[in-house]
């Protein structure tokens, strides 16, 4: 098998936030060859190191790799909204750059005192103070991280309404939010854990028979030799979106997005027009679309004026699934801005504890389990499989969702060497059995 | 001197280790010149997955390192835009003169290939680059540039959204030749060969006129006459089947400008305040209305066209007003080229109005532009119109076809193909994704 060989550097990262202090060691061989990676891994891990509030961040065998959509890295922390172990997908380049960094699982235990963020390189991980960042919005924190810390690859950050204990807040995997809807970023204030910056400059080994097995994949998914679709809409119409809300921001100009090397890409970068109330102005602006699950619900709420909602949320990190709950029934544009800077500013959310906010799931239990973000594509079984499958090998799970003739032995071929291998590897994967 | 000391003193110079290799540019250069290889980069398609990256550094490393390939996606979430940073194979690299130890060197076959065996890793290269192609491989600290892998981009092959692509260059040079020629013919005809000039001539039934003069005549005489307007309406025909073809292919005037230009390479530029092309709508209107007013067409005797007509041939008078004109005005070629054309030819104004409902249109294609590295399309262009700064942000810039003569020296001298000539109701450019 070339689990080994070529897809891990072998190495978890700890990192005590009470102590300030954090440590590289190996990667016990015995557990990836038992549980391969991804959430299967953390989950191990969690219960090794975990105290109950640890955070444990891992990638799959695949992320990083050839095979198509290796962006993921998976987030498994006891869930304060959810009250289970949950596994929350992070995308776009967090999981290959926290590879290429040299670290494949980092442990993230204790509360820091003061506001801390990681930053992970080749040469470790560095506790760095975050005392600065506090209150900044998302995008004005970024660019302080970027001019001041480090010009990051990759990050994941909390906006200013975590800062306030807001407990409706939602991780940016970038500027414009996550698929986190389990408290992940909640989680994160509580620890004193302003956010984690990438910067991946290693690399992985490389075997040249993954290059041919990627292009193996690839033919039969795409038949031309440049695959285009709608991105984010695409996706939109796959969970069901409503004619008359597509129209309103179709007429957006917009531009796909992908996360690592995906050849399908399922975000979208949009520039609207609007009319700012507070202002009294037209304003130009331009979001990033990746939180299908949070457009959803803020576009059956604020009708047209989604994109701007949305963006307010972003901003202040919030989860627009559970900030749509919370605003007003045909509120004005003014209002349900206000409301959300309200929001943010204040700990007087919802009780993190209520029911998940859900948008036609599969079922509580897995749903909840898979961090809550991750729209249902598929039926109930499929999608349970596909998903857990994802979180294990490091690949996408909307990638894989959205292409349900990828089989499990095409994903399994990057690692396996022969038939015993992929059938041992099967075995392994044997979902919910194991 | 030094030359002299060296060899005294047996000291081994760059020169004889690296020789600079001279260029050699032959005969057949200038009508067939070399190719240029080279990826174009549509920001349009570009999704940012990094593919591009991964597949370039298995090259570079042999490991995938994102970090270590020779191409850098600049992923920018705040805008609607991913940028790619990749080696341009210039035409002069500026790289191969800032580096210290000509470790740089441009091939016969066009790529600009880098000799690790002797960089220092200085990253003067990187500096000098416009585009920062030369990248620093963070782990190593070498230099990573693309060497288009010798001849098959693995960048290219892999991208999933056809944003990269490979050109081996174009090879279009005729166009130059061509035109040259149909100049130098309309210059003789129209001034030696046939009998009257552009203003005016008969050729047994066929009749042509300038149509500027044609309008003055009817303003000045208050008569409209059917003569005169078919006589004028040659030249308007060909101006909507072929834009202000008239002006880049067969105005006498224009020649004589272009070889001005010829000997005046170097440009002043021209004060602010004229730099107005309605200028000459108003120089149009003021003829007209200067015709109307005098009862005689008010700006032929001054038409620099004219007065080139009239001066030779069978019926030419050689008179000093006449050449004072086309001397002054051949003297403005200082400031900008074809000033007469861009800024003052009512003649020119009057085609243009018909150019505007014309048939065909100039297109350049941005994605099957190289943008920082090129740019040749704006820089032979004599009516100034193509936008350099929109093509290096890789936005197809609008040509307007008013003030467009249609010389063809952008299609002609594009090594990618993005210069085209189209249909008005074809697609803007080429290739382009509506979004």
């Amino acid at each position: 098998m070339k689990l080994f060989d070529n897809f891990y550097n072998m190495k978890v990262g700890i990192v005590d936030l009470s102590e300030l202090s954090s440590e590289v060691i190996p990667l016990d061989d015995d557990l990836v060859a038992e549980k391969i990676g991804g959430a299967a891994v953390n989950t191990e891990l969690f219960k090794q190191y975990g105290d109950g509030d640890s955070l444990i961040l891992g990638v799959g065998p695949l992320t990083g790799s050839f095979a198509p959509a290796s962006c993921l890295s998976v987030a498994t922390f006891l869930s304060p909204r959810f009250g289970n172990l949950c596994h929350v997908p992070l995308m776009l380049r967090n999981g290959p750059e926290m590879k290429f960094s040299g670290i494949d699982f980092l442990v993230i235990k204790g509360t820091a005192s003061s506001p801390k963020i990681l930053h992970l390189d080749k040469a470790g991980i560095q506790v760095l103070s975050a005392e600065h960042l506090v209150d900044l919005a998302v995008p004005e924190a970024l660019q302080v991280v970027n001019r001041e810390i480090s010009p990051s690859r990759s990050i994941i950050l909390t906006g200013p309404a975590a800062d306030h204990g807001v407990s409706c807040v939602s991780v940016s995997t970038g500027l414009y939010g996550s698929h986190d809807k389990a408290g992940l970023a909640f989680l994160m204030a509580s620890k004193n854990l302003k956010g984690i910056i990438f910067n991946g400059i290693d690399g992985l080994p490389f075997a040249e028979d993954n290059l041919h097995h990627k292009e193996r994949i690839e033919k039969k998914l795409f038949t031309d030799k440049v695959h285009r679709n709608e991105g984010f809409f695409s996706m939109l119409d796959m969970i069901g979106i409503e004619k008359n809300l597509k129209g309103v921001i179709k007429k957006a100009k917009w531009r796909n997005v992908a996360c690592y090397h995906c050849p399908s890409p399922c975000i979208s970068s949009v520039e609207f027009r609007w009319h700012d109330p507070r202002k009294n102005a037209r304003a130009d602006d331009t979001i990033f679309l990746s939180d299908h699950l949070g457009f959803l619900a803020l576009a059956r709420k604020g009708g047209a004026n989604v994109l701007p909602l949305l963006k307010s949320c972003f901003l202040f990190g919030l989860d627009p699934v559970a900030v749509a709950e919370i605003l007003p029934e045909n509120g004005s544009l003014l209002e349900s801005l206000n409301a959300i800077e309200e929001i943010s500013a204040s700990p007087q959310g919802p009780d993190i504890k209520s029911e998940p906010h859900q948008i036609e799931v599969v079922s509580g239990k897995i749903h909840n389990l898979f961090g809550g973000g991750i729209p249902t594509i598929l039926d109930s079984e499929l999608w349970e499989k596909r998903v857990y499958l994802s979180m294990v090998l490091g690949v996408c799970p909307l990638f894989l969702l959205h292409f349900p003739q990828i089989s499990d032995s095409d994903l399994l071929g990057f690692l396996a060497e022969n038939e015993d291998d992929l059938k041992s590897l099967g075995e392994i994967l044997n979902y919910p059995a194991n | 001197m030094l030359e002299q000391t060296n060899e005294q003193n047996n000291i081994i110079t760059l020169e004889d280790l690296r020789p600079r290799p001279k260029e050699k540019k032959t005969f057949s250069d200038h009508f067939m010149p070399r190719l240029h290889p080279g990826i174009l980069f549509d920001p349009e398609k570009c999704t940012g997955c990094g593919t591009c990256e991964m597949v370039c550094s298995l090259r570079n490393v042999s490991k995938i390192a994102p970090a270590s390939a020779s191409i850098k996606v600049l992923r920018d979430e705040s805008r609607l835009k991913n940028f790619a940073i990749f080696c341009q194979h210039c035409r002069k690299p500026l790289c191969v003169e800032a580096c210290p130890t000509r470790a740089i060197e441009k091939g016969e076959d066009g790529i600009v290939r880098i000799d690790k065996l002797f960089c220092v890793s200085c990253g003067l290269c990187t500096m000098a680059c416009p585009e920062a192609a030369p990248l620093i491989d963070p782990v190593t600290a070498e230099i990573n540039k693309c060497d288009l892998c010798e001849g098959d981009p693995l960048c290219v092959k892999y991208c999933p959204t056809g944003a990269l692509t490979f050109t081996k260059g174009k090879r279009i040079r005729w166009i130059k030749g061509l035109r040259w020629s149909v100049q130098a013919i309309s210059f003789l005809l129209l001034t030696v060969v046939l009998l009257g000039s552009f203003c005016s001539f008969k050729a047994g039934a066929l009749s042509l006129s300038c149509p500027t003069g044609v309008l003055q005549n009817i303003a000045s005489s208050g008569k409209v006459v059917l003569a005169w307007v078919l006589s004028a309406s040659l030249i308007l025909g060909l101006t909507i089947l072929a834009g202000r073809f008239f002006c880049g292919w067969l105005c006498p005037f224009g020649f004589f400008l272009d070889l001005v230009d010829k000997i005046t390479p170097k440009k002043i530029g021209l004060p602010l305040f004229l730099k107005s092309r309605m200028v000459k709508y108003g120089i149009l209107v003021g003829a007209v209305g200067g015709s109307y007013a005098f009862g005689f067409q008010a700006f032929c005797p001054v038409c620099p066209i004219g007065s080139i007509c009239r001066s030779y041939g069978a019926t030419g008078t050689l008179n000093g007003a006449n050449m004072g004109i086309v001397a002054v005005l051949g003297g403005l070629e200082v400031t900008e080229r074809r000033v007469w054309c861009r800024y003052f030819c009512p003649v020119g104004a009057l085609l243009a109005l018909f150019a505007k409902i014309g048939l065909i249109k100039i297109v350049i294609g941005a994605n099957q532009c190289k943008k920082f590295s090129c740019i040749q399309c704006a820089e032979v262009c004599p009516m100034g119109i193509i936008d350099a700064d929109k093509l290096r942000e890789g936005i197809s810039p609008d040509i307007p076809m008013t003030e467009c003569i249609t010389c063809m020296r952008c299609i002609d001298r594009c090594p990618y193909g993005a210069a085209k000539i189209r249909f008005r109701w074809q697609k803007a450019v080429p290739g382009d994704v509506a979004l």
